[in-house]
């Protein structure tokens, strides 16, 4: 028994250090335009936490706070004190080419990321790498992701004819918000290349203000989907957005109808977006109904200070507590609240939203990494400028 | 075609064999379509019901408390009712009481139509289903436990009992274990709560079906009273918990389970969300378990005949060994959260499982041998007492384990608002947790089967012998 056990611990302590033998000791400093700090699970910078520890790579997070200078004096310092690569999310492009040569003239590898850089001044390096994503796929992940939802839905034949076409025409008829031609596009090819008819626009070059002129028709039951349908009588069975700073005017829109609540599922018009940095806190507190006067400038001021303190802070039971005030003052419970504090993607199952193309934060995360990964071990890197394609939730 | 006669043994019962095994195993697994959902408690009220996990882990503390107590009395309410006018005899009379309840009693504990309600309407929702499971399942289990002693006195077929007991176990475990991830999480891992109240409806009704076929296939072959020569003192629960502290097999088989229920139970919730926001694929959390349950599928056909030739005790501490070795492993070994990271989790929790296997299909059977051993050294066996103190601490262990688990997550930066998606940081603590907590199970299996359990093989057949020469010369 005793042998047995001292052989047991040996065998721990060959394996523990064999295990801590594996670690990367090298120090990558990364540099943030924002604060640095991670707040949120639906971020970049904690994919980037996430793929530098699959790399092995030790870091240290720094933030500009907005300000270009900040963060080049940070890249100098990182390098003067002998950090072993630079990993920026630039404030201002321009500066690209500076931090690239301090970076030169100390033989240390610099990856930028999520910004755009003059090719011309990452291909000059052998050690500089990009990774940004690629607009050129936003039009095309979000018509395949359009597509999608309409072939599923088409395979559950009932749910197609009773979600998706409203009104049973055979076709389905949208309403574009911005330019989405590619996603037109794409989704179309998807669409006839597998039998099913083409969207059919309901109008063109509209915004958000063309839902306020829509008309509201309920359905033959209450389990009938209700339809927002124009004058002449189109019925209105998708709203495709470029971006989802329109896509709250959207919603704002919707909800004045009496739609995308949540509250009635027989009332909710599919919404596709693009993007995740929605401010859906800004969002609620202007939707909230008129107060008086002096409510008003109360509000004001709380809404300011809450902006401030946003910035620094992130915790949800504080902001709860900071937003008390403002929720007695409306009447407003926390439970409704509490479902728009944070991005587009938290909405998503809430109904309001059918679906959203956004920047994939876990490729670029990972692709940033596995660059570091490589450059700082003296490795080249695939590509020197990565364009990641874009996801949808 | 003629029926096949059965085998009668001397005293006239139908012989032990197969159909008494596989029907002591269906109580295990009707025991578990209920207990099996525990697991997901912690989740479905923090992260869907939107408890704090402070409050919960208070409020789960609490209700554990009432358990604790609640075993003790059940015990003795069993060991002092002496009605011999029950049909199959008065635990599988308790045990069909118990099945009635647990219909329903399961998804009482998943009510998720107060999700808007305030904090204190969903404390009284949560600690009202809880209680009201939990009464049910004592009533269930605690007899159940003790019928072991009572269908055989032989050491191979008690052995073969706890195996099969482990068995039926194991799937009550491994089936919902490895369904429920895929049924109850929604594709951003994040948990679906009226469908747990509808699936804990279906497990109770398929959990009553197995305490059905339990009852009409189990036979008591050993008396349920035993006569002793001296003259029977009245029951004393002080005197019988005196009696449980002194019995040094009930310390250590309880030691060791109140460490695997601290460890395990309390890591549960930890490896949940360790799957959900560190692996990102909490639906491949079951299967990765069910993985973990191969070495004990392999070795609980073994468990007999390992028993008689190298005895429990020296069997179950070699186990708890493997079990250390594992956990240690899980704690240094490069576990990312990728694919290599899942496969090398899986590699220490096969060698975990091994442990475990190892115990668990003896662990029952060890709880048999310390009843006996309290009629060997007091003059008493009161098996419903001795076990249902087993029960009382290892429920102990099952509340503060998930509770202290739950506490040291807070603390650790869990955030129930986060739900299935908690930052990186956050899930790298819970990867570290789970590990750590295992460990600290393995290291209490061995401290109470290695140190404090003392039937080793020798002692046990000295005692057996000294008890049936007793039994003989009573008769």
């Amino acid at each position: 028994m005793k042998k047995l056990i001292a052989i047991a611990l040996i065998a721990v302590m060959v394996l523990g250090m064999a295990a801590c033998g594996s670690v990367n000791e090298s120090e990558v400093s990364i540099l943030w335009s924002g604060d640095g700090i991670v707040h949120v699970p639906n971020s970049l910078i904690n994919a980037m936490e996430r793929a530098m520890y699959i790399e092995n790579v030790d870091y240290t997070h720094y933030g500009a706070n907005g300000d270009q200078s900040v963060q080049t004096a940070q890249a100098l310092e990182a390098l003067n004190a002998g950090c072993s690569a630079l990993v920026v999310e630039l404030v201002d492009s321009t500066a690209a080419q500076e931090i690239v040569d301090a970076a030169k003239a100390k033989n240390v590898p610099v990856v930028f990321f999520n910004c755009e850089v003059d090719e011309a001044v990452v291909s000059g390096y052998e050690k500089a790498a990009c990774v940004i994503s690629d607009p050129a796929s936003i039009g095309e992940v979000q018509g395949t992701q359009i597509f999608e939802a309409i072939a599923s839905e088409k395979k559950k034949v009932y749910s197609f004819n009773k979600d998706i076409d409203r009104n049973k025409d055979g076709k389905v008829t949208y309403l574009g918000i911005g330019d989405v031609a590619t996603t037109i596009e794409t989704l179309n090819t998807s669409l006839i290349e597998n039998g099913l008819p083409a969207l059919e626009s309901v109008t063109e070059g509209a915004d958000a203000s063309y839902i306020a002129g829509l008309i509201a028709v309920d359905g033959e039951t209450s389990k009938d989907n209700a339809q927002l349908t124009t004058a002449e009588g189109a019925s209105v069975e998708m709203i495709i957005v470029a971006n989802d700073a329109a896509a709250k005017d959207v919603l704002v829109a919707l909800q004045a109808q009496g739609f995308n609540s949540n509250k009635l599922k027989t009332h909710c018009i599919p919404v596709y977006t693009f993007g995740n940095d929605f401010d859906y806190k800004a969002y609620v507190l202007e939707s909230m109904p008129a107060a008086p006067y002096a409510l008003d400038t109360q509000v004001e001021t709380e809404i300011d200070a809450l902006n401030d303190w946003w910035k620094v802070n992130a915790d949800v039971e504080s902001w709860k507590a900071a937003n008390a005030t403002i929720c007695s003052l409306y009447s407003v419970d926390w439970a409704d609240l509490d479902e728009f504090l944070y991005t587009t993607t938290d909405v998503i199952g809430a109904g309001r939203l059918a679906g959203t193309t956004m920047v994939d934060f876990d490729a670029i995360a990972a692709a940033v990494a596995e660059s570091v990964a490589n450059l700082v071990t003296g490795k080249p890197v695939a590509e020197q400028i990565a364009k990641i394609p874009y996801t949808t939730n | 075609m003629a029926k096949k006669p059965v085998q009668l043994d001397a005293k006239g019962y139908r012989k032990y064999g197969m159909r008494d095994a596989v029907a002591y195993a269906a109580g295990d697994l009707g025991c578990n379509m209920s207990f099996a959902l525990k697991g997901t408690m912690a989740i479905f009220w923090t992260q869907f019901m939107r408890m704090p996990s402070v409050l919960y882990a208070g409020l789960l503390i609490l209700v554990q408390v009432w358990d604790a107590i609640n075993d003790p009395l059940i015990g003795s309410i069993i060991d002092n009712d002496k009605r011999t006018n029950y049909k199959r005899g008065k635990f599988l009379a308790y045990i069909w009481l118990g099945s009635i309840g647990l219909l329903v009693a399961g998804a009482a504990c998943f009510i998720p139509w107060v999700k808007d309600a305030t904090d204190v309407i969903k404390g009284i929702v949560f600690v009202s289903g809880y209680i009201l499971w939990d009464a049910f399942y004592t009533i269930a289990n605690v007899p159940y436990g003790s019928l072991l002693s009572l269908i055989s006195s032989d050491p191979a077929d008690r052995a073969s009992l706890s195996a099969w007991r482990s068995i039926g176990s194991m799937v009550g475990n491994m089936v919902p274990m490895v369904l429920l991830p895929m049924l109850i999480y929604d594709a951003n891992n994040n948990i679906l709560g009226e469908r747990v109240f509808f699936v804990a409806l279906l497990m109770g009704a398929f959990g009553f079906l197995c305490f059905q076929f339990m009852i009409r296939n189990t036979v008591i072959r050993v008396e349920e009273n035993v006569q002793c020569n001296e003259e029977q003192e009245k029951f004393n629960v002080i005197k019988a918990m005196g009696n449980f502290l002194k019995n040094r097999p009930a310390v250590g088989a309880t030691v060791a389970a109140m460490g695997m229920f601290i460890g395990m139970q309390g890591s549960a919730t930890a490896v949940t969300v360790m799957f959900q926001s560190y692996f990102k694929n909490v639906s491949i959390s079951g299967l990765v378990s069910m993985f973990s349950m191969i070495p004990i599928v392999v070795f609980t056909p073994l468990a007999r005949k390992m028993v008689v030739k190298y005895g429990k005790k020296e069997l179950a501490t070699f186990g708890s060994i493997c079990s250390v070795i594992a956990t240690a492993l899980l704690v240094v070994a490069p576990i990312s959260p990728d694919g290599k990271g899942i496969l090398i989790y899986i590699l220490c929790q096969l060698i975990y499982a091994l442990g475990m296997g190892i115990y668990s299909t003896v662990s029952w059977s060890m709880m048999g041998d310390a009843i006996d051993y309290n009629e060997w050294k007091n003059g008493s066996r009161e098996e419903g007492t001795v076990y249902s103190l087993h029960s009382f601490f290892r429920k102990l262990a099952q509340g503060m384990g998930p509770s202290l688990a739950l506490i040291i997550m807070a603390a650790l930066g869990y955030s129930e608002v986060n739900a299935g998606n908690q930052l990186f940081s956050v899930a790298l603590n819970m990867r570290y947790l789970v590990a750590f907590l295992y460990l600290f199970a393995a290291v209490m299996q061995f401290i109470g089967l290695g140190l404090i359990y003392n039937l080793d093989k020798k002692t046990l057949e000295k005692m057996n012998t000294e008890l049936a020469e007793r039994h003989t010369a009573q008769q």
